[in-house]
């Protein structure tokens, strides 16, 4: 498609895809700008119908998506802004959302009523669909608190809480606790994230990857940011994550990811390599270090650096999210009330 | 025709399934019935199910009751409440004949649509196990072939693969009492299905069972691609609880446990075995 836009518009597109490609924006932060970016494309720009707004914020989803594919977050902002057209525009024409959700099985043999091809011109349908933007804005800013409300009953007096990575979220998950609990943190190497987190956490001790087993017996739960809840109820999140809760498997401690829904994903893990966001070698294995006859070699070295993990939902025994506690065997009914299935693919 | 005789005529043709053939019957009753009120045909239609269940297994073919109560069981309850969306009963009756067609019509379509969302849990270069002629997870396989190369394992008493030969796929019989041998170089299981359980469990060819505890064992994502007419209100909890068709001198299908299954392909979306009891409730509450 292609496609003239307002020179504002064009100038906020190229701030957010070098955020998004220098990965100077993340997670939060990520999910706003590209918020951002569509409530300027759904106020500025020209579209008389539905159909034609949707097919413009799917072309500035699939331009944020080729940016940057670890951003996640970005699919699943741009799913949710074109849901909100859909039900917006579905309740202004007829006051009846059902073909825009999930198929149940009473739709199998009733049908669904085609779309009346989404061409009809709406007027109120800017003013609708900003406003509930604006909302789905407000959420996201401040879905970190009732996660961080929930802390005081899973964390108590005396804990030992383990944990990796950097994330703001577990961070205002802890400080949020009045309990006095011990955190350990594992160091994340070669990022050393940990070390990071730990020095915003009081009462933490950072631990390297190498002694988890050892010190998990001791340990009263686990608490894992989310990079993302993928559709199967899979946690993808920053390496050691997986180790931690291979662990925790074997000792019975429990499990608990933090997943605000905008991270929550329509996809399926397919192929788990494309997801672990490799990293250069250069921290695991610096090039200067390797002998001149190692670096002529053929085959040379193959040094891997992954910063994610992908934890299958088994080992994961909650997800604490912005609407509540979910079993990870609960995430698809979340799936479907946040996302069209039309909208999977962009 | 006697409606046993529509029945058997219709499940001769193989690509059509038990649940559609006996919601195509439930159709023409409606059809030709003479009741005036909702209540009567109501009788009719509940009595001509009866008919249908109780006659002699034979007419489905080594197929069991299941999936024909199944999908009569979801027609009835889809009878029911459009008899709530309509006050006038002819323009109900009219109602329920015009959808009916339309499902008659989509029925094919679901398997190509399950096809779409299952295929690309096949990856590149991986190893299939198939168990149970399945027309689904035929097509699923021939659609994953489209883009990928894979190899299928097939159990011998699936019978010869000809589909996945013409289709140039490398394809491997072995026997069935090799799968404990194979599974450790297998990446998937997919498997069909008779009849899907209210736990998310599934009723299929006797073998099913064997195949998913390998898996498990080994940790091996065990799929189950099958239509939604299939879900069954039923809720056994062990073997003996299947429907009484079966011979238990020589069983013909098993009964598989929801925790061996990792995920299910549907018409109605990639479900966990958890969300099949949760479309059943949507629908019967």
């Amino acid at each position: 498609m292609d496609v003239k836009w307002p020179p504002q518009v064009e100038a906020q597109l190229k701030k957010v895809v070098s955020g998004v490609s220098s990965r100077s924006v993340r997670g939060q932060q990520c999910a706003l700008e590209t918020l951002g970016l569509l409530r300027s494309v759904v106020g500025t720009c020209r579209w008389k119908t539905a159909r034609e707004l949707l097919e413009r914020i799917r072309w500035i989803g699939r331009v944020l998506i080729d940016a940057q594919r670890v951003e996640l977050t970005v699919g699943n902002v741009v799913r949710r802004v074109l849901l909100i057209v859909r039900e917006d525009y579905a309740q202004l024409r007829r006051n009846d959302v059902g073909a825009t959700t999930t198929p149940s099985l009473h739709d199998v043999l009733r049908g669904r009523e085609d779309d009346d091809a989404l061409d009809a011109q709406v007027p109120e349908l800017r003013q609708n669909v900003i406003e509930q933007i604006s909302e789905l804005y407000d959420e996201i800013a401040t879905s970190v608190d009732p996660i961080a409300a929930m802390s005081r009953e899973h964390l108590h007096a005396n804990d030992i809480v383990f944990t990796s990575g950097n994330s703001d979220d577990v961070v205002a998950f802890f400080k949020a606790s009045r309990a006095r609990f011990e955190t350990l943190v594992a160091e994340t190497a070669p990022s050393m994230a940990g070390h990071r987190l730990a020095a915003r956490l009081p009462n933490a001790t950072v631990v390297p990857e190498a002694a988890v087993y050892a010190l998990m017996s001791r340990v009263h739960k686990i608490v894992l940011p989310a990079h993302a809840v993928l559709a199967n109820g899979a946690l993808l999140t920053p390496s050691p994550g997986y180790l931690l809760a291979l662990a925790a498997k074997q000792h019975k401690v429990p499990v608990i990811g933090l997943a605000p829904l905008y991270r929550l994903c329509p996809q399926y893990p397919h192929d788990p390599l494309d997801l672990a966001d490799l990293h250069s070698p250069q921290d695991v294995l610096p090039y200067a270090l390797l002998p001149s006859s190692v670096k002529h070699d053929t085959p040379p070295p193959q040094v891997l650096n992954p910063t994610l993990d992908l934890v299958p939902p088994d080992l994961i025994d909650l997800y604490l999210t912005n609407t509540g506690a979910h079993q990870p065997s609960y995430v698809y009914r979340l799936l479907a009330e946040l996302y069209s299935p039309l909208d999977h693919d962009l | 025709m006697s409606l046993v005789d529509l029945f058997t005529k219709l499940v001769a043709d193989d690509d059509v399934a038990i649940p559609v053939a006996a919601i195509q019957v439930l159709l023409g009753v409606i059809e030709r019935s003479k009741a005036a009120t909702m209540h009567g045909l109501d009788e009719e239609l509940r009595s001509a199910c009866t008919e249908l269940l109780r006659a002699d297994p034979a007419m489905l073919r080594g197929r069991t009751r299941i999936s024909l109560a199944s999908g009569s069981e979801l027609f009835l309850r889809h009878v029911t409440r459009t008899f709530l969306e309509f006050e006038d009963f002819e323009r109900c009756k009219a109602e329920l004949l015009k959808r009916g067609e339309t499902f008659l019509g989509r029925s094919r379509d679901s398997r190509e649509r399950i096809a779409a969302l299952g295929h690309a849990f096949v990856r590149d270069g991986s190893v299939v196990l198939v168990h149970g002629r399945s027309r689904v997870v035929i097509a699923l396989l021939l659609r994953a072939n489209e883009t990928k190369q894979f190899k299928v394992l097939v159990t011998e008493s699936t019978g010869f693969p000809s589909d996945f030969e013409d289709a140039g796929i490398a394809t491997r019989v072995v026997s069935d009492s090799a799968v404990g041998y194979f599974m450790e170089r297998v990446d998937c299981v997919l498997v069909g299905a008779e009849g899907v359980v209210e736990n998310g469990g599934v009723i299929n060819k006797i073998g099913t069972l064997v195949v998913a505890t390998c898996a498990h064992a080994r940790a091996k994502p065990v799929y189950v691609a099958a239509e939604s007419y299939k879900f069954a209100r039923v809720y056994p909890l062990n073997q003996r609880d299947l429907p009484d068709d079966i011979d238990d001198a020589a069983p013909t299908c098993d009964y598989t446990p929801p925790h061996y299954i990792k995920l299910l392909f549907t018409d109605l979306g990639v479900l966990t075995p958890a969300a099949v009891s949760d479309e059943l409730i949507r629908l019967y509450s």
